[in-house]
């Protein structure tokens, strides 16, 4: 009927042929699996050069837009200095400007304050032969920095009168949020190192000291895994940059006055049954 | 006996694409081009087979080195930044085709015999 059925019978070529197809469908199969995972994780492609194309493409852009901002903020204080230099009115609203930039961060500040390290563990807890990898990585979480390891530090620094921040140099304003992701940190959307993490507040020193290694706090979470973790160091002067980034706020306008009234007696009130 | 192959090939891609196991995403565009090596193997295999110069030493050593080789060569490729992936593609999917399209040929063949033999 077939070539097959002619010339193949007590031939021992298809069954070889048949052992290593075996092998080729594992092959395509596993390619098969791996080409439709990226397509879930929507990489551009999976080759070393589409991938550092992309990249670079991606941080020419970042690139430019960080120099737009900073031109745009230059452009800002040149305003600012301008309607300094005014009369009356302006001046004294330009003054109050300067206020708001320095407590919003969108000022570069010195003054004396503390420098705080956390970093990775260098030490690794036994793994127990049954440990799966998950239960590993359980074990292993504490000996990590961690965000939680951060925002545990921002909010004692923020209790003790800290009262300007930097992460890893980038400054901390109202709409921070500090993420792990992967072997980073993100704080302000930008990625940094992941370990060691750099925390820089301005305040008295003394008092960002004493907030840091009172019993219980911040210093003691690590004495159980690895002390080494978290150091602090007092500093005379230090330099914070302004934040660089974008400011937009969508969706919060300034409420009408009646409005404003009305939450600021809710505000008083809830003050008071709070006591 | 023909359908051997086609059921290795299915039992194969079933074990592993049922299996938990994957593989990184780094090497996986090598994987396909290792894949598609083998895709050629096998239709020069069943190829010689049918013109009866089938030699197993020959088809076991071209499969596995091709493989390798058809991946090693694409990464090595992407290292120097000479586009050996495209090179390999070419030359493998051109063997395929003409593996495939002479297989083709003696089925028809085979068929025409076999028909003017019943009619004789």
């Amino acid at each position: 009927m077939s070539v097959f059925t002619s010339q193949i019978r007590n031939r021992p070529w298809v069954w070889q042929v048949t052992a290593l197809g075996v092998v080729l469908g594992g092959l395509l199969a596993a390619s098969l699996k791996t080409q439709d995972r990226i397509r879930q994780e929507q990489l551009p492609t999976t080759r070393i050069s589409g991938l550092a194309a992309a990249y670079s493409d991606l941080r020419d852009t970042v690139a430019e837009q960080k120099k737009k901002i900073a031109d745009i903020q230059a452009s800002l204080i040149r305003y600012q200095k301008a309607a300094a230099d005014g009369e009356g009115n302006a001046r004294l609203l330009s003054e109050s400007l300067q206020k708001a930039n320095l407590l919003s961060g969108l000022v570069a500040v010195t003054g004396p304050g503390v420098v705080i390290t956390l970093q990775d563990s260098t030490k690794r807890p036994p793994r127990s032969p049954e440990d799966s990898p998950e239960t590993y990585a359980e074990v292993l979480k504490p000996y990590i920095i961690h965000d939680q390891d951060i925002q545990a530090v921002l909010n004692e620094l923020r209790a003790a009168g800290a009262e300007a921040i930097v992460i890893n140099d980038q400054r901390v304003i109202a709409t921070t949020a500090v993420r792990c992701v992967g072997p980073t940190i993100l704080v302000n959307n930008i990625p940094t190192n992941g370990s060691p993490v750099k925390i820089k507040a301005i305040g008295d020193p003394d008092t960002l000291v004493s907030s840091m290694t009172m019993a219980n706090g911040v210093q003691d979470a690590y004495k159980m895994t690895d002390p080494s973790m978290f150091s602090i160091d007092k500093a005379d002067a230090i330099t914070l940059p302004a934040y660089a980034g974008p400011t937009p706020l969508r969706y919060a306008r300034e409420a009408p006055k009646a409005e404003a009234e009305r939450a600021q007696k809710q505000s008083e009130e809830a003050t008071q049954t709070g006591l | 006996m023909g359908w051997l192959p086609v059921v290795g090939l299915l039992v194969g891609f079933f074990v592993v694409y049922a299996s938990q196991w994957t593989i990184p995403p780094g090497v996986a565009p090598y994987l396909s081009l290792a894949a598609l090596a083998g895709v050629d193997s096998i239709c020069g295999g069943i190829r010689a087979g049918i013109e009866g110069k089938f030699h197993d030493d020959i088809f076991l050593t071209g499969f596995f080195m091709n493989t390798v080789l058809a991946g090693l060569l694409a990464y090595l490729g992407d290292r120097i930044g000479v586009d050996l992936f495209l090179a390999a593609v070419v030359v493998l999917g051109g063997r395929v085709f003409l593996n495939l399209s002479l297989i083709r040929r003696y089925w028809l063949t085979q068929v025409a015999l076999s028909r003017t033999k019943k009619e004789g």
